[in-house]
């Protein structure tokens, strides 16, 4: 098996989840670290296997219930078509054979950050006028 | 043989553990006046309400615990005659495209869904049932 310490899957750079919903990759090179936040996490396995997790940031944000059972759920969805189009497009990836579990989603905040990690991806997610940081880290191995 | 479906003739079940996901289908569905006749959050509640509602179409995501879309496509088409399925999935590779046709799957759709997507899908699968 060959491993691929840091590898990221290609990143995207838009995806329109619903009409007034978009995920924007972000190219710059500048680090974002979170310390509030909520992570949902997706196990791969077959000839390629990991897990990817992310993080949904809410340390600049204050939200009521109503906020959260709308943002929330739609994250969840988002993330997993984020990652269900990572996989399948991805160049390195896509001939790989892989199974994605369901999204294990889970409110314990965890300090991370971008900053020297080559396998963590930055996106934002905006929708209805406001802009949440998406932090997605992958650690997965693939059957060389 | 009935030549005359129209979208609200058309009934619809849909399968997807995610309620959003669900809830986005259901709504689509809604709005283009299609019929929908039942909802399930796993592919064992699924085989239920097929029984019970008799549906001309299931929608069913791929990805679900304990039994995938992919052996609910099996599974309806062994069982029930003239029931079609539009697998939905944010996994589009190559081969699980066509896991899901071989698994006897009418049509597959890839997350994030359009409606208009949906509309002609589904508009497909009636303009099959006209000739069944």
């Amino acid at each position: 098996m060959e491993v691929y310490d840091a590898l990221a899957l290609d990143s995207i750079n838009e995806i329109k989840i619903l009409s007034d919903v978009r995920l924007i990759g972000c190219s710059n090179l500048s680090s974002f670290k979170s310390l509030q936040n909520l992570h949902v996490q997706f196990t791969l396995d077959g000839e390629m296997r990991g897990k990817i997790t992310c993080f949904l940031c809410l340390d600049k944000h204050e939200l009521n219930t109503t906020d959260k059972n709308y943002i929330f759920p739609l994250f969840v969805e988002a993330m997993n078509i984020l990652v269900g189009k990572q996989v399948s497009q991805d160049k390195k990836l896509a001939a790989f054979k892989v199974q994605i579990s369901p999204p294990r989603l889970s409110m314990i905040s965890q300090k991370v950050s971008s900053a020297s990690q080559p396998n963590i991806q930055h996106y934002e997610l905006e929708l209805s006028g406001h802009t949440f940081s998406i932090l997605i880290e992958y650690n997965i191995e693939a059957l060389s | 043989m009935n030549t005359n479906f129209s979208h609200e003739d058309l009934k619809v079940v849909v399968v997807d553990d995610s309620d959003f996901s669900r809830s986005l289908i259901i709504k689509m569905l809604k709005d283009a006046n299609f019929t929908v006749v039942g909802e399930a959050s796993s592919a064992k509640t699924a085989l239920q309400v097929i029984k019970e509602k008799k549906p001309n179409v299931v929608i069913t995501d791929i990805v679900m615990p304990e039994v995938s879309g992919i052996e609910l496509t099996e599974s309806i088409n062994k069982n029930f005659d003239n029931t079609y399925v539009i697998v939905v999935s944010s996994l589009s590779q190559e081969h699980i495209v066509l896991e899901a046709i071989g698994a006897g799957a009418a049509d597959f759709i890839a997350k994030p869904i359009s409606e208009n997507q949906l509309i002609d899908s589904l508009e497909k699968i009636m303009s099959q049932m006209k000739n069944d």
